[in-house]
């Protein structure tokens, strides 16, 4: 698992060093957020939690938590997912 | 549409309940199990939407997770169809009705015909039912092309035929034929003869030699402008007669003529009068197939009068519909013998002879006319006499073979 992470950040490194999309190349979490009422998550890894006033995203790494009002989860797949609803806050925790 | 889309496949709305359920919506989306609109319920519940082909899948995945699955509804094609499949009458009833529509409405209902002045439309729809257009034909079945070809052979004064099918409708665009004009034959040698007998008052040679001239009286037949035209020899010359030369007789022969028409009526005439009785029977047309609504065709009056209504069922637009209700009323009649009113038999007699008179003349007029009526022979006899002016010049060609006149 360390060793995925050490790779992980290598390509996270040799991305931003060869001035390259680090979604694309190291698979980095890559939110849009539209307004205050969509969040589009690519590359996530899956929900670990999920609540009308907030959802944690997992992105390797990294995992986000959406806190709002009315959250809903409104479409998944493997790759990409779809948070509607009033969005307050996102916070990398 | 997108509503639609999901409808189509079948959508089912069902609860996920386990420690972790957020655990389920992820392995469903490693899966490929498409899901959306899905809430939480509480902490450890949430409900979601997935196609009815996915809840297979969905419920291996919440077995496997430890999780509690719940349909909670249902909705779409494929429920409405497994509802149907316990009730096979009501199936049956639908696939009937969607195929009687489809089928139904390839069948030909109304064939109409544009186009045609001379030809009658019933000629043409007859011909037309026996290369099988007609309403109730199957219009898959038909061959437009190879119909409208067989028509115009059979029928000579069309001259083109175009066959439209628009659903249940049949249009049949016709051009009837052109007549060709008779051609005058300017070098046939011809006279010109008098068409009536009478008093010339006005004769105009344009060719030909006048044999007669204004003032003179001439009976049907008489050469009025001959087509032979002699030589003459040069005056003084002592030389006899050179020949002719035959030529086509043209001109305009004026005179006044005597016409006289008589028509006859009998005085006696057979008149029926209804005795009361009459019977009624109806039937109904379908497609051109009549279903009678009685049992017995025979008729039990002696003589009786037969009077048929239809009714047919007709569109908005005007356009019939091949339905018909036909309505016959059978009446019992009795003859008897009774004389007709002079006054109004004359009056009908006299209206056709001048009708008679007018064609016979032509562009002439009538300057003088008598009508005289009379019994004779138990006939009602009206005569007419009339004075008129008219052109009685006709050209009446030689026969083959001649080449001097008379």
């Amino acid at each position: 698992m360390e060793e995925k992470r050490r790779g992980e950040r290598f390509l996270e490194r040799a991305a931003r060093g060869l001035d390259l999309p680090a979604d694309g190349v190291a698979g980095v979490p890559h939110l849009d957020l539209i307004g205050d009422q969509e969040l589009r998550v690519e590359n996530h890894r899956g929900i670990l939690s999920y609540g009308d006033t907030q959802i944690h995203v997992g992105g390797g790494r990294l995992v986000f938590r959406v806190w709002g009002r009315d959250l809903r989860l409104r479409v998944m797949n493997g790759q990409e997912l779809l948070i509607t609803g009033q969005i307050m806050g996102i916070e990398v925790v | 549409m997108k509503s639609l889309l999901h409808k189509a496949r079948g959508v089912i709305t069902l609860t996920v309940t386990g420690v972790e359920p957020e655990r389920f919506l992820n392995r469903c989306a490693r899966q490929g199990v498409f899901f959306w609109g899905s809430e939480p319920v509480d902490p450890l519940t949430i409900r979601v939407k997935l196609h009815a082909r996915d809840l297979p899948a969905a419920r291996a995945a919440a077995e496997k997770l430890m999780c509690q699955l719940q349909v909670e509804r249902e909705e779409g094609a494929p429920l409405v169809l497994r509802r149907l499949r316990r009730r096979g009458g009501f199936l049956a009833g639908m696939t009937l009705s969607l195929l009687a529509a489809a089928l139904l409405s390839q069948v030909i209902l109304v064939v109409r015909v544009e186009g045609n002045v001379r030809v009658p439309t019933a000629v043409i729809l007859t011909q037309l039912r026996r290369q099988g257009l007609r309403p109730g034909a199957f219009a898959p079945l038909l061959d437009e092309g190879a119909m409208a070809q067989q028509a115009l052979v059979e029928l000579e004064e069309l001259a083109w035929m175009a066959i439209n099918l628009k659903g249940t409708r049949a249009n049949v665009l016709v051009r009837e034929r052109v007549e060709k004009p008779a051609l005058e034959n300017a070098a046939q040698p011809a006279d010109v003869v008098a068409g009536a007998t009478g008093i010339l008052t006005h004769v105009e040679t344009w060719q030909g030699r006048a044999l007669v001239r204004e003032g003179d009286t001439v009976v049907a037949g008489d050469v009025v402008i001959s087509g032979w035209m002699p030589i003459e020899p040069p005056e003084y010359s002592g030389l006899g007669e050179l020949g002719g030369r035959a030529v086509r007789a043209e001109g305009r022969v004026e005179g006044r003529t005597w016409r006289s028409l008589t028509a006859v009526l009998p005085v006696h005439s057979q008149v029926k009068s209804p005795t009361g009785r009459e019977t009624r029977r109806f039937s109904l047309c379908i497609l051109g197939k009549r279903l009678n609504f009685y049992r017995n065709s025979g008729i039990s009056f002696g003589e009786y009068d037969k009077m048929t209504q239809v009714r047919s069922l007709t569109l908005p637009g005007g356009a019939e519909l091949p339905v018909c209700l036909v309505e016959e009323t059978l009446r019992e009649v009795e003859r008897f013998s009774t004389q007709i009113d002079r006054a109004g038999a004359a009056a009908l007699l006299e209206q056709d002879l001048r009708r008679d008179l007018a064609a016979l003349i032509g562009d002439g007029e009538v300057t003088a006319c008598q009508v005289s009526a009379g019994e004779e022979r138990g006939l009602w006899r009206v005569c007419l006499q009339a004075q008129c002016l008219e052109e009685i010049g006709r050209t009446v060609e030689w026969p083959p073979g001649q080449t001097d006149g008379a």
